[in-house]
């Protein structure tokens, strides 16, 4: 399973051809490597470019990593980089081309100016600390993994008796299963 | 999707004793990762092919191994209610089964004109072939080279799925997909 290799083994394995080994590692950093530009403010569109941009020069680096066991930083780095040229460039946009037809006063200029603040080195080591998290998680098992999104990564908390019907357990089951799926998880940010 | 207050500095709140607390709200702070579209991911992955791959091993001769597979989550199951595809709610179902270093995840989800299977083989395998089976109906298809392969149009009924690579032959458990009323 190359989910479960280490970075700089799933680097000598994409060295050696493997596409499954590739897969792996764009799935393995998709969450943050698109939650970079997102964060800075731009839109989906402009983060798909981001990502492309990112895993294009990777693919064309991959043979020249000087350290594989870096290659999150590598790709977080180029990430920041890509996604402050893009705020570059949207800023020396004239106006007139930064809204559409049709779009004047529609919304408060202000709320479309995206934030590099959030490509500091401390936001993106925490964007990098939550992303092990996430990482984690889905390494959880199929049932333990459900059971901590519908929890805890709903952006509506549920209520018990939602979480019940939805798992298919009692109420009364929740408290512990939550205890055990916290320990789980635990367990797997440890060996990570 | 932020959940975070806007984004001055904070100054470091004192850590809560429970590390289960201390958990839960690390998850809640990570709901503002968000992840890329399946388009944009697959988008990246399919980069690969472009690089030339080193020619594969040639197989080695002999009799085809039949192999075993373990059903290792039916979330069919996860309902207590459940036996098979629910007739309510998500007709949908995934299936993961494990076969001596391979891993076989299956879904199977209603679709306009039957039901549709897709799935990836996981293993060291480069090639190779699923079969499905459901009384007279018969569809087959190779899987990519991630693995992946997806069937339509299936029917309800006894299903009979069979994987072969050019070494080994799997046959998973039959399933038995009730019709729209089931």
């Amino acid at each position: 399973m190359y989910e479960d290799l280490a970075d700089d083994a799933l680097i000598h394995c994409c060295r050696d051809g493997v596409a499954a080994a590739w897969s792996a590692l764009v799935r393995r950093y998709q969450r943050l490597i698109f939650t970079i530009p997102r964060r800075a403010g731009l839109d989906e569109s402009s983060a798909a470019d981001v990502f492309q941009v990112c895993f294009q020069r990777l693919f064309e680096h991959l043979d020249r990593l000087e350290d594989p066991t870096r290659v999150r930083a590598w790709l977080v780095t180029t990430a920041k980089r890509e996604t402050l040229r893009l705020l570059e460039q949207a800023r020396r946009m004239p106006q007139a081309e930064a809204t559409g037809p049709g779009d004047e006063g529609a919304e408060d200029p202000l709320a479309l100016v995206p934030d590099p603040v959030m490509l500091q080195d401390e936001q993106l080591a925490e964007l990098q600390t939550h992303d092990r998290l996430r990482r984690a998680v889905d390494r959880l098992d199929p049932r333990a993994r459900q059971f901590i999104e519908l929890v805890f990564l709903q952006d509506e908390p549920l209520s018990y008796s939602e979480i019940s019907a939805r798992l298919g357990i009692p109420e009364g089951s929740i408290g512990p299963t939550r205890v055990r799926c916290l320990a789980k998880l635990r367990k797997l940010m440890g060996e990570s | 999707m932020s959940h975070d207050p806007p984004d001055a500095p904070r100054k470091p709140a004192a850590l809560p004793a429970d590390p289960d607390i201390r958990l839960a709200e690390a998850l809640a702070r990570s709901r503002v990762m968000q992840d890329a579209p399946e388009a944009v991911i697959r988008r990246a992955v399919d980069l690969f092919p472009a690089k030339p791959r080193p020619a594969a091993a040639p197989a080695p001769a002999g009799p085809l191994r039949r192999l075993v597979a373990v059903l290792g989550f039916d979330s069919a199951l996860l309902a207590p209610q459940a036996a098979g595809l629910r007739s309510a709610g998500a007709a949908s179902r995934q299936l993961l089964y494990s076969a001596q270093g391979r891993d076989v995840d299956l879904r199977i989800a209603a679709g306009a004109g039957g039901w549709q299977v897709s799935g990836q083989v996981l293993g060291p395998d480069a090639s190779g072939r699923v079969e499905l089976h459901c009384g007279a109906f018969r569809a087959e298809q190779d899987w990519n080279h991630l693995g992946e392969f997806h069937l339509d149009g299936v029917p309800a009924g006894a299903w009979r799925i069979v994987l072969r690579s050019d070494r080994w032959v799997l046959e998973l458990p039959e399933l038995q997909i009730p019709g729209e009323e089931g």
